[in-house]
Order: structure tokens, then C-alpha cells, then sequence
């Protein structure tokens, strides 16, 4: 297993490479040139020049790659350009609450969607799987900004029964952060737990049919067992794919949602940098979610092995 | 003999169609004495397979319903018994095994969690002394290296031992009755006559009874005491094997037995059963074999026969039984 991961982490190293030199290009292709933000306004072109000269602007394109990727493989993303702090430091600092985010969605995704999955995938036709069908086309169907200020505008500001906005780690409060996180979690979880939902309905659907459910009921299995162990250990495979491209998916929606609930995040940082031109954050942040990707798909290739023996590294 | 073990009486299964219901069992009737093995013959389409799911009420609903009869076991009704009481009986008092065993493993569980699962169920052991069952269960249907093998999966075995271990499965609980339905129609024809021997000397010792489903009359010969023939959801004839064999009381058994290929003639092309099987929802008139019947006459064509005893335990549904002379294999 562990060279299984560890093939699979080599494999990924030309996939990085390649994000790299996209991820520096950006430099090349964004508008606006650096040095004359960093110079401010009534700069000479002589200052502006300096400047450039002395943050590597005039050499060759490939001396100037070969010397930022030399930096970012040793932790080194350099620094941002307005707040002089390197940027892997306030990457690390944001990267908790967009985690806790991320997680706390996946978390109750899986939560409604195993479940409703299970109960209308062995029912179908019933009014359970009526329900749920209209549901998940509902939760597929609102975006996530606009879920998220009904949630503000009817259970915080209405109701005050959660905070509207901000974050407490959960190193200083357990009951805090769950306040903090529940809404916009739910926020971002919502759509995938509606598209994970259909899945695993429909994979259900299929293997209750399969010959193996019959022998398991004719072992005398409660139907429970039946369901819960036989099928949805086999209907869960189709589902941890869907699982890896919707945590994708997630992560991009935590900008949004975390620009709604004031959650400072990776995804409130990505916006403020855009707004600023703070290439180097830019950057930092490209690569950590390119990063947090792959590692998400291999967990997901990970846990195929959990659930499909076959595919399991001998 | 204390009476049968199975009883099936008058049994019938309707099925939701396109058509609307149709019957596709009809007032079958079946039983099983202890220690004897039984074999339910017939083409595909003709009931077997749902006569033999409904003794373990696993008879897919919807579509299928379960409209009449009754299938005692042991002197109890399966059919009136509440669910959770069916479920003692499943697996542990009668076990099935299915045609196929590519299919009808769990792929995503060791062979030996499988076996294990349901002598823990049923048996109430505890995990370390279910996986020795499942070992010995594992040896005693041949397969070798038990104790490496009971950790694998099923993707891992090949066709035939793959059977042998769903046998495995079926009898770890030490049933009275085992339901094998096709066990060998999957498997090439050395695996075959293997896993035929296997049941064979497998009932033999553990003097359980059999109902022994399949379409291969070559395959009964080899393990059945008695044997009942299906044809388009009715029982046709019931007879002891021999007799069946040499002489058979039914025009759809000697058709049966004349399109059965036979070492020593050669050069001749195999006979058939002119026609097809009716559809459940298109049933002819009377006697449902008459269309493809060489023996039919007008009565056959107007009036259905009724399953009656010709003398010694041999029943026949056909109505020229006492006029025409049919003969068998032997």
C-alpha cells in the first residue's frame, strides 16, 4: 500500500511541473507590470527600472522559472507584495479555516447523501425517493451565494441562533467553531450532497439487482445487513469518484462562500490577491490548491482499494 | 419415513408483465424427503428457478407474488411464517446455491468474511471461531490451503472454485435441505462433473436432502432419486430417475430424453422439440404442450390434464397417458 502511494506521488511530479510553468506564466500574461504597482504612482522610470532590476524582472524568461521553482520546491513562494510577509506563512495561517471548511462540507454531504441514497436507492419509485428526487434537483438547483444569505438573512440576523459571519478556530472553542462553521458548510456541501445523493441512488438502484444481494438474503441476512454491508460497500465505488471531482469543485466554492460569511480563508486570501495584483499570493495559492487536488485524488484512489479489492496494488 | 421434508402443494407465482399479471407457476406441487435428492427439470422459462426462489420466499416483489399454495418445511408453512422467523430458516435450515458463481459472490468481501457472516448469524459464533468454520467448510469442498485461502476474494478464484466455495458457503450452517439451482451450467465440463461429484458425496455424508435444479437431463441421471419435470410453468411428470429414464410417461420427457446426445451414435443429427416454449402470457388452450406435441389429438387441443399417477410414485399430466407408448433412453 505505502508504494502504492508513494508510485502515485512520483506520477504525480510531472502533472506539478507542468502546473508550475502555467502557474508562473501568470506572471507573463496578467496586465500590469509588477514593479510599477510596487514603485507607486509618481515613480520615475528610473526608480521603476531599479526596481525591476533588482526583483529579477529583465532576465530570461527560463533563468527567472528555474529560479522561482528552485524557491517553491524548498517552501520558498516568495513575498507578497503589499504585506512584505512570505507567502507560505500566510498560506499555512488560512489554510486551517478553508480546511475546516472543506471538510465540514464533505462531512455533511456525506451525511445527507448516504443515507437518502441508500433509503430511496432501495425504494425506488416510493414516496421517499419522490421526495428526495425534488430535493436534490432543489439543491442542485441554488447556487451556493445566494443559499448562503438566506441562511445569513434567516437563521443569524432573524433568528440569531448562529453567528452571521467570522471564524473561531477550533483550538480555542469546539462549540464556537461548530457555530461558525455549520452554515457556511452547509452552504458549500449542499450541491455536492445532492449530486452525491443521485449517485449512490442510482447505483443502488442497479446492485440490489445483482445476484450476490440474492445470495446474501438467502443467507438468512437481515435486510439491513443486506443493503448496508453487501450493496452499498459495491455502490460506494461509482460514489468516492464523484467524491474527489465534487472536492475539487468545493474547494472553488469556498471562495465565494467564504467571501459571504467573512471567513478569512484560502479562498477570501485568492480574492484580495486578485484585487491587489499580489502575484506572488496568486501564485501561493494556485499551487496549494493544485496541491490539496492531487492529494484529494489520491486519497480517492486510495480508498478504491477499500472498496473494490480488484483494483488493489498486490 | 416420517413424511417429506419439503412439501410443496399446489403452489402458484404471478409475475407483473407488460401484458399484465401472468401466471408463470401453476398449482406445482414438489416434495423432498429427507436425505433425497430431487431433480426439477425443465427449459429455461419453465418455473424452476421461481418455484425453487419461492421455498426461500426470495421471489423478486415487485413483480412476483406469490398468489397460492402452500410450501411446508418440516411440517411448517413457509409461506405464512412471519419475515424475521423466514430468515432463521434461510441459510441456516435451507441454504441455496446459485448457477452463478461468478455473480453471486460479493466482490468486495473475502470469501471467508462471506461464509463467516452467516455462521456467525445463524450459529452465534464468535469471529475467530466463524473464520475456522468458514476453513473447514473451505476444506471439506476441496479447496486447498483452507487457512491462505479463506483471506482471498472471490475475483481471486477461478470459475470452479469459485463454486465450490458458494458450496462451502451454503453448507456451513449444516442445512437440510441444499437448493442448487444450475451449480454446474457455468462451469466447463471437467469442473462440472467435479463439482457434481462434490454434491453428490457432500449430501451423501452429511445426509442432507437435495432439490436439484436443472436443464440437464445427462446431470440428473448422475444425482437424482426422483425427479420432477417442468414444462411452461407445470409440473408434467414426477418419477423415480430410473423409471424416468426408461420409460418415460410424458411426450415432452421423451422428447427430452431423445434430444439428449448419446456416445455410440453418430453420424445422425440430434433430435429436437419442433416449436417453442409458449410465453407465460399466451398459454394455449388445454394440455400446454399439444402444440408441439407429435402425440396430440382435438381432445388435447380443448381439455387440460390433471397430474395423475400411472402406478408406483409415476405421475404424468397428459391425457393419452394410457394410449400412446413413449419410449426413454435406456
Amino acid at each position: 500500500m505505502l508504494r502504492f502511494v508513494l508510485q502515485r506521488l512520483l506520477a504525480t511530479i510531472p502533472l506539478l511541473l507542468i502546473v508550475s510553468l502555467l502557474v508562473f506564466s501568470l506572471v507573463l500574461l496578467i496586465p500590469g507590470d509588477p514593479a510599477f504597482q510596487l514603485a507607486g504612482e509618481d515613480a520615475t522610470p528610473e526608480e521603476v527600472e531599479a526596481i525591476r532590476e533588482a526583483m529579477g524582472l529583465n532576465d530570461p524568461v527560463m533563468v527567472r522559472y528555474v529560479r522561482w521553482l528552485g524557491g517553491v520546491v524548498q517552501g520558498d513562494l516568495g513575498t507578497s507584495l503589499f504585506s512584505d510577509q512570505p507567502v507560505l506563512d500566510v498560506l499555512l495561517e488560512r489554510l486551517p479555516v478553508t480546511l475546516s471548511l472543506a471538510v465540514t462540507a464533505i462531512l455533511i454531504s456525506l451525511a445527507i447523501a448516504i443515507p437518502a441514497g441508500i433509503i430511496t436507492g432501495t425504494r425506488p419509485g416510493s414516496l421517499a425517493d419522490r421526495v428526495v428526487t425534488v430535493g436534490s434537483s432543489v439543491g442542485l438547483a441554488v447556487p451556493n451565494f445566494w443559499l448562503g444569505l438566506m441562511l445569513v438573512l434567516l437563521l443569524a440576523i432573524r433568528h440569531a441562533w448562529f453567528p452571521a459571519t467570522g471564524y473561531v478556530p477550533i483550538s480555542d472553542s469546539v462549540s464556537g467553531w461548530w457555530a461558525h462553521i455549520v452554515l457556511p458548510a452547509f452552504t458549500l456541501g449542499l450541491a455536492a450532497a445532492a449530486i452525491l445523493t443521485r449517485q449512490l441512488r442510482g447505483a443502488m438502484v442497479d446492485v440490489m439487482d445483482q445476484d450476490y444481494v440474492r445470495t446474501a438474503r438467502a443467507k438468512g441476512l437481515p435486510e439491513r445487513a443486506v443493503t448496508v454491508k453487501h450493496a452499498f460497500k459495491n455502490a460506494a465505488i461509482p460514489m468516492v469518484t464523484i467524491l474527489g471531482v465534487q472536492t475539487n469543485s468545493l474547494l472553488g466554492g469556498t471562495i465565494i462562500v467564504e467571501q459571504i460569511f467573512g471567513m478569512p480563508g484560502i479562498g477570501q486570501l485568492a480574492v484580495a490577491s486578485v484585487f491587489t495584483r499580489d502575484l506572488p499570493m496568486i501564485q501561493g495559492v494556485v499551487i496549494m490548491a493544485v496541491v490539496v487536488a492531487v492529494l484529494v485524488n489520491l486519497l480517492v484512489d486510495v480508498s478504491y482499494g477499500y472498496f473494490n479489492p480488484k483494483v488493489r496494488p498486490k | 419415513m416420517a413424511g417429506p421434508l419439503l412439501d410443496i402443494e399446489g403452489l402458484n407465482v404471478d409475475f407483473l408483465t407488460d401484458q399484465g399479471w401472468v401466471t408463470v407457476v401453476r398449482d406445482v406441487s414438489l416434495s423432498v424427503a429427507p436425505g433425497e435428492t430431487v431433480g426439477l427439470v425443465g427449459e429455461s422459462g419453465s418455473g424452476k428457478t421461481i418455484t425453487s426462489l419461492s421455498v426461500m420466499r426470495l421471489v423478486p416483489d415487485p413483480p412476483g407474488r406469490i398468489t397460492g399454495g402452500s410450501i411446508r418445511f418440516d411440517g411448517r408453512d413457509l409461506l405464512t411464517l412471519p419475515e424475521r422467523a423466514m430468515r432463521q430458516v434461510r441459510g441456516n435450515d435451507i441454504a441455496m446455491v446459485f448457477q452463478e458463481s461468478m455473480t453471486s459472490l460479493n466482490p468486495a468481501f473475502t470469501i471467508g468474511d462471506q461464509i463467516a457472516e452467516a455462521v456467525r448469524h445463524h450459529l452465534g459464533l464468535g469471529r475467530r471461531a466463524a473464520v475456522d468454520r468458514a476453513v473447514e467448510v473451505l476444506d471439506l469442498v476441496g479447496i486447498p490451503a483452507p487457512r491462505d485461502r479463506v483471506d482471498h476474494y472471490p475475483h481471486e478464484f477461478s470459475g470452479g472454485m469459485r463454486q465450490r466455495a458458494a458450496i462451502a458457503m451454503a453448507l456451513a450452517c449444516e442445512p437440510r435441505l441444499l437448493i442448487a439451482d444450475e451449480p454446474t451450467t457455468a462451469l466447463d465440463v471437467t469442473v462440472q462433473a467435479q463439482v457434481l461429484e462434490l454434491l453428490r458425496s457432500l449430501q451423501q455424508r452429511l445426509g442432507m436432502a437435495m432439490l436439484f435444479i436443472t436443464h440437464n437431463l445427462g446431470v440428473v441421471a448422475d444425482v437424482c432419486d426422483r425427479v420432477s419435470v417442468m414444462y411452461a410453468g407445470q409440473v408434467v411428470e414426477v418419477a423415480d430417475v430410473v423409471d424416468l429414464f426408461e420409460a418415460p410417461a410424458h411426450p415432452y420427457t421423451e422428447g427430452l430424453l431423445r434430444s439428449m446426445p448419446q456416445l455410440g451414435v453418430r453420424g445422425e443429427p440430434l433430435a429436437t422439440i419442433p416449436g417453442n416454449p409458449p410465453l407465460p402470457w399466451a398459454m394455449p388452450e388445454g394440455c400446454r404442450f399439444h402444440p408441439r406435441c407429435p402425440y396430440a389429438t382435438d381432445a388435447c387441443r380443448s381439455g387440460a390434464p390433471a397430474l395423475t399417477e400411472r402406478g408406483g410414485g409415476h405421475f404424468s399430466r397428459c391425457l393419452r397417458l394410457a394410449e400412446i407408448e413413449l419410449t426413454g433412453a435406456v
